[in-house]
């Protein structure tokens, strides 16, 4: 494709809650085992907010981190997508709430809904504004407050999600450093083994959905990991495989940290080894939209991820929605 | 003497779980071996495409052991996708 300008992640920033919820917690919550969660998961511990503490605040402090480290002000920043299941609230939007609370007065934006994947599709939104020329400075957040729709005494469920959030920010690229193709689907069919069932227009709150628990996720946890198994490694193939790669090109996979076990064999597919991914679900578990800019994060603080390095991101989520993108990092 | 899909689903079982081969046998349950259900669906996934079948997930989860999952990819590859093999 004969893009003109292409586009590129210039400055990157993340933001946990401080207060940890280890497994030795949740063995008090609920009838599991630090073994039961490190074998099956890989998580050692989750951060989760303090009661007043939302999505929204995590994705300004993020974002913040993001334009400092960029020596940018607010004001120059021209759009918000910000992927979240977790909004503030139903409307307006979280992506106004940061707007707001930013000072991104010239910004606009709206939020994506696609769980896991939410990050990567909000990065192609992103690049696509920057490739047409419609924007120069593009900040793209992945945030969610899991924890807020989770019943802690779901032992299936509990154990698994974190709240946490990442934001990068998309700008001209001057050379190939920069964003390369994406690759994803949706099957929508998957929508039942993995939602929120209530809050919505279809149930909405009610004494029932309460009594009924329906404002928890509800997860078919064997349905995911199949789909996530065969669509992570699928969708990362093909995105390679159209771009002229191979496994053995990659210098880091970044996959959506859901499950340790999702990852390994995903990898194994893709014949990377382990010097080659990203894993750090043991110190977040699954922040939904945040895991991606995480991960990103903790290769950089780890010196794993350096100007030009072929990355290759992947995602599986509920919908089900599956993304991939592949890019070589910029600075 | 092994039949050939009982060899290729014992070499899958070894290359899924990352164990030699000599460690799986016909009588082999997925406890003795160390495979969970994660690892299970991992196997199923391999088998699926190794056969180009589809094992419908009710009766995946149902598979406990060797024997079992042969006789669920046997029944598979005549055109039985309910068979659960017990
Ligand atoms: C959730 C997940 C870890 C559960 O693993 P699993 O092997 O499928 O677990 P199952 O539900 O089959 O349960 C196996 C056993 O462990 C038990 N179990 C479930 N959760 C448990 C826990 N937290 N602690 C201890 N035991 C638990 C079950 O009750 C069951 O016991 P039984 O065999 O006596 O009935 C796994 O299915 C998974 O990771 N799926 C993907 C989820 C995901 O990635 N979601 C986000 C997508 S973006």
């Amino acid at each position: 494709m004969a893009n003109l300008v292409r586009a590129k992640i210039s400055a990157l920033g993340t933001y946990v809650p401080p207060r940890l919820l280890t497994n030795a917690d949740l063995e008090k919550m609920v009838e599991t085992s630090n073994e039961w969660i490190l074998e099956r998961t890989g998580i050692r511990q989750r951060h989760i907010v303090d009661k007043g503490v939302a999505t929204s605040h995590l994705a300004v402090e993020a974002s913040k981190k993001a334009l400092a480290e960029r020596g940018i002000s607010a004001t120059d920043v021209e759009a918000i997508f910000l992927g979240t299941v977790t909004p503030d609230m139903m409307f307006p939007a979280t992506a106004c709430l940061v707007q707001d609370k930013l000072g991104a007065k010239g910004a606009w934006g709206f939020d994506i809904s696609a769980a896991c994947s939410g990050f990567v599709y909000a990065l192609q939104t992103g690049a696509k504004f920057v490739e047409s020329g419609a924007h120069k400075k593009v900040l793209v957040i992945g945030a969610d407050v899991m924890s807020s729709i989770i019943d802690y005494t779901d032992r299936a469920t509990c154990v698994i999600f974190g709240d946490g959030a990442g934001a990068v920010l998309i700008e001209p690229a001057d050379n190939g450093n920069c964003l390369i193709d994406f690759i994803h689907e949706v099957d929508g069919s998957g929508g039942c083994s993995l939602n929120m069932p209530a809050g919505g227009s279809l149930n909405p709150a009610s004494h029932e959905t309460l009594d009924k628990k329906m404002h928890y996720v509800h997860q078919d946890g064997q349905a995911v990991f199949k789909y996530a198994v065969r669509k992570m490694a699928e969708v990362s193939e093909k995105v390679l495989q159209r771009n002229g790669f191979t496994g053995k090109d990659v210098n880091l996979f970044v996959p959506h940290q859901a499950n340790k076990r999702i990852i390994m064999s995903s990898a194994d597919r893709l014949g990377l080894k382990e010097d080659r991914i990203i894993i750090n679900i043991d110190e977040y578990g699954n922040t939904t939209a945040g895991t991606i800019p995480l991960a990103l994060d903790s290769a950089r603080q780890q010196g794993r991820l350096k100007k030009g390095d072929l990355v290759l991101i992947a995602s599986v989520g509920a919908g089900f929605t599956v993304g991939a993108a592949l890019l070589r990092w910029a600075y | 003497m092994v039949d050939e899909i009982t060899g290729k689903v014992m070499h899958l079982i070894a290359a899924v779980k990352k164990i030699p081969e000599e460690n799986v046998t016909t009588e082999s349950t997925f406890e003795q071996l160390g495979l969970d259900s994660l690892d299970a669906i991992n196997l199923i996934y391999e088998i699926e495409g190794e056969f180009n079948i589809s094992v419908p997930d009710d009766v995946a989860r149902s598979i406990k052991d060797v024997q079992q999952l042969v006789a669920v990819l046997k029944a598979n590859l005549t055109g039985d996708t309910t068979y659960t093999g017990t």
